[in-house]
């Protein structure tokens, strides 16, 4: 993995005004993306995965807008781009795969229609070049005879098949960051596998960075290099998938660890949910987003926004428990270095 | 396919026939005949014409005779029109309906179609309530009514239109405008609306993603889906403007097929009811079948079943 930036996302504010009043969907996000990475977005429900990378890819749906920030590709800020400069990059240099395969083909066209309109849009080649490359990336994507399947409507593929024709679709134009928004949730489990593989096997073959967002952890320790654990609209943890999972520095990702089934657990164990639902974002707490649900709740916690605290080159936690004048408390471990 | 129309042929048939029957026993059920006058005939007279137009048979033979009458495409002759036949008045009238009907019917579309997509992609902007406050009382305002103001303040008033018939082009705006003002309106609704419903579909998400135009967006991929709630409407839109209104052809003197339909049930004249029923019925499940293969053509989940 080279140390170079391919998206760098500052202090991103999304929000949707509805009739209600603003949804502060995305509250103050940043981070980084490396060349060649994968990136997990972990986080549950309405934690602003989704709409973080929407706002990334220009595709937030009415009322939604950026409030505020940056969010640089190759150093050029996606934010400030008209519609139409945003075409270029869209599905060419940045691509995007949806969670429900299932209605994100077009139903009244071919597969290879579909494939073959974004390859031309992007590419100055003709129909016959167009549809050769179609067939390679279905071929790619471990589609069985393409040469035919290219004539069928998606409703003739199964919902693995589909996703992958998606997934072929999405690299048709070699991008080099692929955004993929829960690609295996709608799917069962043999086909969720199966796509993870597929997923591997492109990261290992084509170098594409990733942003993985997903709420399925064991995706994430298969797949992804750094996670971000997203909660109430911001960034509550981020580090390596090793730190995540053996030193987790934040009462919310520790909640989703323990929330996992462990399998090579000898005893029984009761799995532990994190009491209670995720914050109104129509009318945000003004302490951590988290406090409600946390064991470790103080009364700081309800009063402030805990601040950032670095804890390794990697690894960054939003916590008041971090604080060097914090009181001990004997099942938070600190890690790092303060 | 072939298979497909062979069978859809031979249920439309059976339609025609069930159609025919129904109006036939219905026809006859109504007290009173064709001759029945306030002025009342001679009983000789009246058993005459009775003889003549086969009214003294028994019903079942009159109605098999008339059927074995249709088979062979003749459709009588008249009762009150003396020595006119029904197949001549469809003939007559029919092709001046169709005309003013699809000159009506063209601008429905390119109308109706068009206003209803840009009143979708400007939802909750002022073009769209315009659009919308029109195209709802277009929908609630009847033909008779739009077409006796616009003969009014356009003929009678501004002079600009003729006061009837179809002499020259000026003539066909009156008729046109009446003939098609509900379903331009009642298109531009639908449109809007099923278009509203698709532009919020995963795919459409997903071309926008992928970077295409505007126009493949909007024109290529919303459209066709789009279209299909337009479609089962428009046949058999078509078919009733085809066929004409009789208050349209009245109030704009527009010698059609309406006004004959109308007069014959008035007149109780039994041979033209049943022609221009089964003609306008025969129009009606063609532009069903027209329909249904569309709809294969649009959206390739829709098989025909052989």
């Amino acid at each position: 993995m080279s140390q170079e930036k391919l998206l760098e996302v500052r202090n991103l504010k999304t929000s949707f005004f509805t009739h209600l009043g603003e949804v502060q969907s995305v509250r103050d996000v940043s981070f980084d993306l490396y060349k060649g990475e994968v990136l997990g977005v972990v986080g549950e429900s309405g934690s602003g995965k989704s709409v973080t990378c929407s706002s990334v890819m220009h595709l937030l749906s009415e009322p939604g807008k950026i409030k505020e920030g940056t969010v640089l590709f190759k150093g050029d800020d996606l934010v400030k781009k008209s519609e139409k400069e945003m075409r270029r990059i869209q599905g060419n240099e940045i691509s995007m795969i949806f969670q429900d395969p299932m209605s994100a083909l077009n139903p009244v066209y071919t597969i290879g229609n579909q494939m073959m309109e974004v390859i031309r849009t992007h590419k100055k080649i003709n129909h016959k070049e167009a549809e050769k490359l179609a067939i390679e990336m279905l071929r790619l994507v471990g589609i069985p005879s393409p040469e035919e399947r290219i004539h069928n409507y998606p409703h003739e593929f199964s919902g693995g098949m589909r996703q992958r024709a998606m997934i072929a679709m999405a690299l048709s134009c070699d991008p080099e960051l692929l955004i993929a928004d829960e690609p295996t949730t709608a799917l069962d489990v043999t086909i969720q596998a199966q796509i993870l593989d597929l997923m591997k096997d492109i990261r290992e073959r084509l170098n594409t960075s990733i942003i993985f967002i997903t709420h399925d952890l064991g995706v994430i320790a298969q797949l992804c290099t750094r996670v971000i654990v997203m909660y109430g609209g911001m960034i509550m943890e981020e580090g390596t998938v090793e730190e995540l999972f053996h030193s987790p520095q934040n009462p919310y990702t520790m909640g989703l660890l323990n929330s996992v089934p462990n399998p090579d657990s000898v005893t029984k164990e009761r799995l532990e949910p994190i009491p209670g639902s995720p914050p109104d974002l129509l009318h945000p707490p003004k302490g951590c987003p988290f406090c409600k649900r946390c064991p470790y709740a103080m009364n700081k916690c309800l009063e402030e926004l805990p601040a950032v605290y670095t804890l390794s080159p990697t690894q960054k936690s939003r916590c008041h428990m971090l604080h060097p004048e914090a009181p001990a408390h004997p099942a938070f471990q600190k890690g790092g270095k303060n | 396919m072939f298979k497909y129309t062979l069978k859809r042929i031979c249920s439309m048939l059976i339609t025609l026939f069930i159609i025919a029957t129904i109006t036939f026993f219905l026809m006859h059920s109504i007290p009173g005949g064709p001759f029945t006058r306030e002025r009342v005939l001679p009983p000789e007279v009246e058993k005459a014409l009775n003889e003549k137009y086969n009214l003294n048979a028994p019903l079942w033979k009159q109605y098999i005779d008339y059927l074995g009458d249709v088979a062979q495409g003749d459709l009588g002759p008249s009762f009150q029109k003396t020595g006119v036949r029904v197949n001549d008045m469809i003939g007559q009238g029919f092709p001046v309906s169709a005309k003013v009907g699809l000159l009506a019917v063209f601008f429905v579309l390119i109308i109706g179609i068009p206003i209803g997509i840009i009143s979708a992609l400007k939802q909750n902007t002022a073009i769209d309530y315009v659009v919308m406050i029109i195209a709802t009382i277009g929908v609630t305002i009847p033909s008779f009514v739009i077409g006796a103001f616009i003969m009014y303040v356009f003929g009678e008033k501004l002079g600009v239109i003729p006061a009837g018939g179809l002499e020259s082009w000026k003539g066909y705006i009156g008729p046109i405008i009446a003939l098609a003002g509900f379903s331009v309106a009642f298109v531009t609704r639908l449109m809007r609306s099923s278009m509203l419903e698709v532009l919020r579909q995963d795919y459409i998400r997903t071309a926008r993603a992928n970077g295409l135009s505007k126009v493949s967006v909007i024109g290529k991929h919303a459209l066709k889906n789009a279209l299909i709630p337009v479609v089962t409407y428009v046949g058999p839109m078509v078919a009733s403007i085809l066929t004409g209104s009789f208050v349209v052809e009245k109030i704009f003197a527009i010698p059609g097929m309406g006004k004959y339909f109308v007069e014959s049930v008035s007149n109780r004249d039994y041979t033209v009811i049943m022609g221009m029923t089964l003609f306008y019925a025969a129009i009606y499940v063609v532009m069903v079948f027209i329909v249904d293969i569309s709809y294969a053509l649009i959206d390739p989940r829709i098989k025909l079943q052989d």
